[in-house]
């Protein structure tokens, strides 16, 4: 398979150093790096790619050592924690980074796939149409979220994270689905309109709130806000579907316990609209 | 010809396009899949005055379903797209909606699609959920019993209606064995359902009748007990005959089970082996005979 490999420059424009030490990291904006984009470039062309560094615009060999083709694989090494908008808008094709990644990955992504090897900063696909994010680590705040003055965040695709998650995730979301591993942070599906969560961690505080439709999946204990209100505990058959799709589709691990077995539902936001639906699996 | 001493007649059976869509029901257990099953395939043996024609393909194992739970699959055939979208929310909604713990999805990949569970998932009055899984749509509809969930849309394709094969025997006993025989043989063949009771025609008919009221009548040519007072078709020897009716997705499942059922029909006792037609003028496929067991005729 032919692929573009691009490794971070140990010195590159995005350095702040006093003397010889180390003091800060300028954020790089990398919305160019899209998959879909390169595969129809010349290595000339991808070399001298736009790439903006605070005020500054530089080209992608200044921070990268560019090797293999054009294709519409990129495989990307180095950490780039400050580094923005990797993938953006991207609508095909693949990005792999083994390292960690800053804000704003993926976001408005319509198609491909974006695999982050370590962690991935806010922001992570929000207001993503379609296509598949995965990071093996953590992810910062506003996973999947609508932008601040937006109506609608996350639109279909999948974002599945191994680690933890932080607050926010999947702000206003309106379709699709998000799978995080380890634990999340606080408001989790607030504000959401459609789709589903799946936590299999521990849940912050006010999850759901202000939601409207959607459903939200744990598997531990959560603090259900006052505002949601006891249904039932029964066992949704749409889950193992669900599950099922999951492992099939994007190769997910999902415990044989969780199938053909009981939910506690929980119905709300009642201060919205009320339908969304927390599900809370009932350990035997 | 013929076909292990049994005769078959060099004729061919008329067959009409229909529209057709594969629904799989699962349940809890067999016993409310069969019971679904059963109902929804029920009082559809003929378009004529049934509005759909359906029977059931075969089981599923829980690890052939999408829920993993033991399933069914069903076959649904009309005369008209159009009507398709209609009789199966009346089939669903009533039969297999109705039955506990069941859940419904698509069986048929298919450019074209109809939204039977789109429409069905009215009767959860607000407060029926969608879930898009690999741009395949479930409504969750809450019902008395818990949930029922059902696929938005079902693929439909344009298949075979009225295959069929006509046993004629020396009475009543060995007809419905042959015949029997030959549903057991057709029920292995995917893609073909035999809608008729058990999948056997015992009062087939012709489409005309003496009474102006009426669209279609006993089939006179084929009914022993009158065969000296009318223009018959039978022989002296001939006792009983039943009639098998074939609904399959395509022109090659159809005539597959129109062979196998054939070969398995013929028995000991079978007079002869025939297929019913209008005379080529009323269909859109043919089925002949001589071509279907053609390597598999008697010398």
């Amino acid at each position: 398979m032919t692929k573009l490999k691009l490794k971070l420059k140990k010195e590159n424009p995005a350095l702040i150093k006093k003397g010889k030490e180390l003091i800060g990291k300028i954020p790089v904006e990398v919305e160019n790096i899209r998959a879909d984009l390169i595969k129809k470039m010349t290595l000339a062309e991808i070399k001298e790619l736009e790439i903006r560094a605070g005020k500054e615009i530089y080209q992608l060999q200044d921070f990268f050592e560019i090797k293999g083709e054009p294709a519409e694989v990129i495989e990307i090494d180095g950490d780039l924690s400050n580094f923005k908008y990797l993938g953006a808008a991207m609508n095909s094709g693949t990005i792999i980074v083994n390292g960690d990644i800053g804000m704003h990955v993926g976001s408005e992504m319509s198609g491909g796939k974006i695999e982050i090897k370590g962690d991935a900063g806010d922001w992570l696909g929000a207001e993503m149409t379609g296509g598949i994010i995965t990071v093996n680590g953590d992810a910062g705040n506003y996973v999947g979220a609508a932008f601040r003055g937006d109506k609608l965040g996350m639109n279909r695709g999948l974002i599945y994270i191994g680690g933890n998650a932080g607050n926010f995730v999947a702000n206003k979301m309106r379709r699709g689905e998000i799978v995080i591993k380890g634990d999340c942070g606080d408001m989790l599906g607030a504000q959401m309109i459609a789709g589903s969560v799946y936590v299999f961690g521990k849940c912050g505080k006010r999850a759901g709130a202000g939601m409207k439709r959607g459903t939200i999946i744990t598997f531990s204990d959560l603090e259900i806000l006052p505002t949601f209100s006891y249904n039932i505990s029964y066992f949704p058959n749409f889950l193992n579907i669900a599950f099922k799709h999951l492992q099939h589709d994007y190769q997910i691990e999902i415990s044989d316990q969780f199938f053909n077995s009981e939910y506690m539902r929980y119905t709300g936001d009642n201060t919205e609209l009320g339908k969304g639906e927390i599900l809370i699996w009932k350990k035997d | 010809m013929r076909y292990q001493g049994i005769e078959i007649e060099d004729t061919f059976a008329e067959a009409f396009t229909m529209y057709g869509t594969r629904v799989i029901v699962t349940a809890d257990n067999e016993k409310w899949v069969d019971t679904a099953a059963r109902e929804a395939t029920g009082f559809a043996t003929s378009i004529i005055e049934c509005g759909i024609e359906a029977g059931i393909e075969k089981k599923l194992s829980p690890a052939e379903t999408l829920d993993g739970r033991p399933g069914v699959s069903l076959l649904f055939f009309t005369m008209k797209e159009k009507s398709l979208l209609k009789e199966m929310r009346k089939r669903i909604g009533q039969t297999i909606m109705t039955a506990a713990t069941t859940a419904c999805f698509n069986g048929l990949d298919s450019e074209k699609m109809i939204k039977v569970g789109g429409n069905i998932r009215y009767f959860g009055d607000g407060f029926q959920i969608s879930k898009l899984y690999d741009e395949r749509r479930f409504w969750r509809i809450p019902i008395m019993g818990g949930e029922f969930l059902i696929e938005e849309s079902f693929g439909v394709q344009k298949g075979i209606g009225g295959g069929n094969i006509i046993i004629t025997a020396e009475d009543s006993k060995t007809a419905l064995n042959a015949a029997e025989n030959a549903v057991e043989a057709m029920r292995k063949i995917e893609g073909v359902v035999m809608p008729f009771p058990g999948g056997i025609v015992s009062s087939g008919s012709k489409v005309q009748s003496k009474y102006s009221f009426l669209n279609a009548a006993t089939n006179t040519k084929y009914c022993p007990t009158i065969k000296a007072q009318t223009e018959s078709n039978l022989v002296e020897n001939v006792g009983s005959v039943l009639e098998i009716v074939i609904d399959g997705l395509s022109v090659e499942a159809t005539a597959e089970a129109m062979r196998v059922g054939i070969k398995a029909a013929a028995v000991d006792g079978v007079v002869k082996i025939t297929a019913g037609n209008y005379g080529g003028d009323l269909g859109t496929e043919n089925f002949y005979l001589k071509e279907i067991l053609r390597g598999d005729l008697d010398d």
